[in-house]
């Protein structure tokens, strides 16, 4: 895992020393928090709902931002052929971009979470905490959702050509937002029960599985004939 | 170091490699030389087991390099990207790949290659702001963090300005020195004798010629008589009367040409000799073909079609 690690360090490094990155980074997760914090405040024990969902989504929407910059960019740059031709093995490289994405998305994802119960709880009198649930959320089934969404479209990246990409990804952005708003609706306000968290955790589980087994369909000729 | 066997590359129906063999030697600087749209890039990209061949074999070290991602450490390469990250820092650049490929006392290395290729004094600053002839060399540099046996460079001094095309020549003229193996594709051939020892020239996916840069300058400064006989029946028997004579070196039949290779310029009545022989004979001509002359027929080809 080593060497996995060195590659997402230095793409994390290389969000960091990206100014609209960075703003990125604070922006959506302040927008949102004190937008939906107001709302918290108005409609009461709503709280839960929107650590479900407005997390996730800030995490989603970075980890998108992410990957354009470290699988798309290095593909249109040809710089991934230089790094094709180290003793990294395809899906390591794969892997190391793809945690290179995810964890920062993830921390944004967390620092959005604590800012909402934050300033909820300052605009309020009384103290309002979200229930247990959430923290599994938080813990294990947001980082497993950016796994997916940064692996898929990563792959997608990996594997189209320069113009299908572009396409690809607005169509991706377009999917995971109309389920995740569909999802939305479908529970309403009604509370986030264990079985909606526990069946999403599943859910997530299973297309990390799926996303693992794709990259089998990856391969350096691929790659390399698909960037101009 | 390198084999390359019968290799036949095809995209789609297009054959763009047509069965090239050649080999490289430990040591050896190779150039494989070819106009735009050769196939130089093509070949290189499958030794480096980025694109598999359709047909035929090649080989690094006795390895495939696109099967054993161990044996990818034996090389390093300058592709036309220079694979440099324009947010990081040209040390950071450095010490990424460093990390990659398992450097030990990587601080040392990193700066000894920075002072080699003159960047020492530039290191912290981002290498989106430097000038291309800048980044060539860092590239270099990156190329060579691992001490590779092999280099493989594409086309490493195009695009640069002549300054920089002087520095990066002579940056490869000193790897050379360190006895490194070095695999350069270039367009130019001037570049290519300055620096190279083997040559191959590719056309269209096919090697035209492919020898010892010295050899190939004898080869192809002597003076060449092309005769046209009038029948080719007696193929044989002519070409053992033209070795016979002593101011030949080299004589190569072909349908009804002949290619003389002579010693010297003056030879004695060549006509008088072949008609005593029996030999009928339509033309006889002089033609004089320097590795450049040949090189400027492929390229002025290549610019008609
Ligand atoms: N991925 C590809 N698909 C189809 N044709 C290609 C591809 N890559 C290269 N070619 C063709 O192969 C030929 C050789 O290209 P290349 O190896 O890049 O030449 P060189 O490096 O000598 O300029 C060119 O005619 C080019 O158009
Ligand atoms: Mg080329």
């Amino acid at each position: 895992m080593k060497k996995e690690f060195i590659i997402a360090r230095k793409e994390m490094r290389e969000i960091l020393q990206s100014k609209s990155s960075l703003f990125f980074a604070l922006g959506y997760p302040i927008f949102f928090s004190v937008m939906t914090a107001l709302g918290i405040r108005k409609i009461p024990g709503t709280m839960d709902t929107v650590i479900f969902y407005i997390p996730l989504l800030i995490g989603i929407l970075f980890a998108y931002v992410s990957t354009g910059r470290i699988f798309f960019r290095e593909k249109q740059d040809k710089i991934i052929e230089t790094l094709l031709c180290t003793p990294l093995s395809l899906k390591r490289l794969w892997l190391g971009k793809v945690l290179g994405a995810a964890i920062p998305s993830y921390a944004v994802s967390i620092f959005s979470a604590i800012l909402i119960v934050l300033v909820s709880n300052t605009l309020m009198k009384s103290l309002v905490l979200p229930s247990p649930i959430l923290l599994l959320h938080m813990l294990i089934t947001i980082p497993l959702f950016l796994l997916v969404v940064v692996g898929l479209i990563g792959f997608l990246y990996l594997l189209a050509g320069m113009r299908e990409i572009r396409a690809a990804g607005t169509v991706i952005f377009v999917v995971i937002f109309g389920a995740l708003f569909g999802g939305l609706r479908l529970i309403g306000k009604s509370h986030i029960s264990w079985l909606i968290e526990v069946a999403l955790m599943i859910i997530s589980l299973f297309l990390v599985i799926l996303t693992g087994y794709l990259t089998r369909y990856l391969s350096k000729e691929r790659i390399v004939t698909t960037i101009t | 170091m390198i084999e390359v066997r019968n290799l036949t590359k095809k995209f789609g129906k297009r054959t763009v490699l047509n069965n090239i063999t050649f080999s490289v030697a430990e040591g050896e600087v190779f150039g494989y030389l070819g106009p735009n749209g050769a196939g130089k890039t093509t070949t290189m990209r499958i030794i480096l087991g980025l694109l598999n061949p359709t047909s035929g074999k090649v080989l690094v070290m006795g390895k495939d390099l696109a099967e054993d991602d161990e044996a990818r450490r034996s090389i390093g390469v300058a592709l036309e990207n220079d694979g440099l990250y324009e947010d990081l820092s040209a040390y950071d650049n450095l010490e990424y790949y460093a990390q990659l490929y398992d450097v030990s006392r990587c601080k040392e290395r990193i700066e000894e290659l920075l002072k080699f290729v003159g960047l020492y004094e530039r290191r912290n600053e981002k290498v989106g702001v430097f000038s291309k002839g800048m980044r060539r060399k860092l590239a270099i540099a990156r190329a060579i963090i691992h001490d590779p046996k092999i280099l493989f460079l594409d086309e490493p001094s195009t695009g640069l300005d002549p300054e920089a095309q002087i520095m990066v020549r002579e940056l490869i003229l000193e790897l050379s020195k360190e006895r490194k193996t070095i695999f350069l594709n270039s367009h130019d051939l001037d570049e290519v004798q300055r620096i190279c020892n083997r040559i191959a020239i590719l056309h269209k996916g096919r090697i035209m010629v492919c020898d010892a840069v010295e050899s190939l300058r004898k080869r192809f400064s002597k003076p060449m008589v092309s005769i046209l006989m009038s029948d080719e029946e007696n193929g044989r028997r002519v070409l053992e009367v033209l070795n016979s004579l002593d101011f030949v070196s080299g004589c190569e039949i072909k349908d009804k040409t002949i290619t003389l290779i002579l010693k010297e310029e003056k030879q004695p009545n060549l006509l008088k000799i072949l008609t005593e022989n029996g030999i009928e004979v339509e033309e006889i001509k002089k033609v004089r073909k320097s590795l450049e002359d040949i090189y400027l027929e492929i390229m002025q080809k290549e610019e008609i079609r």
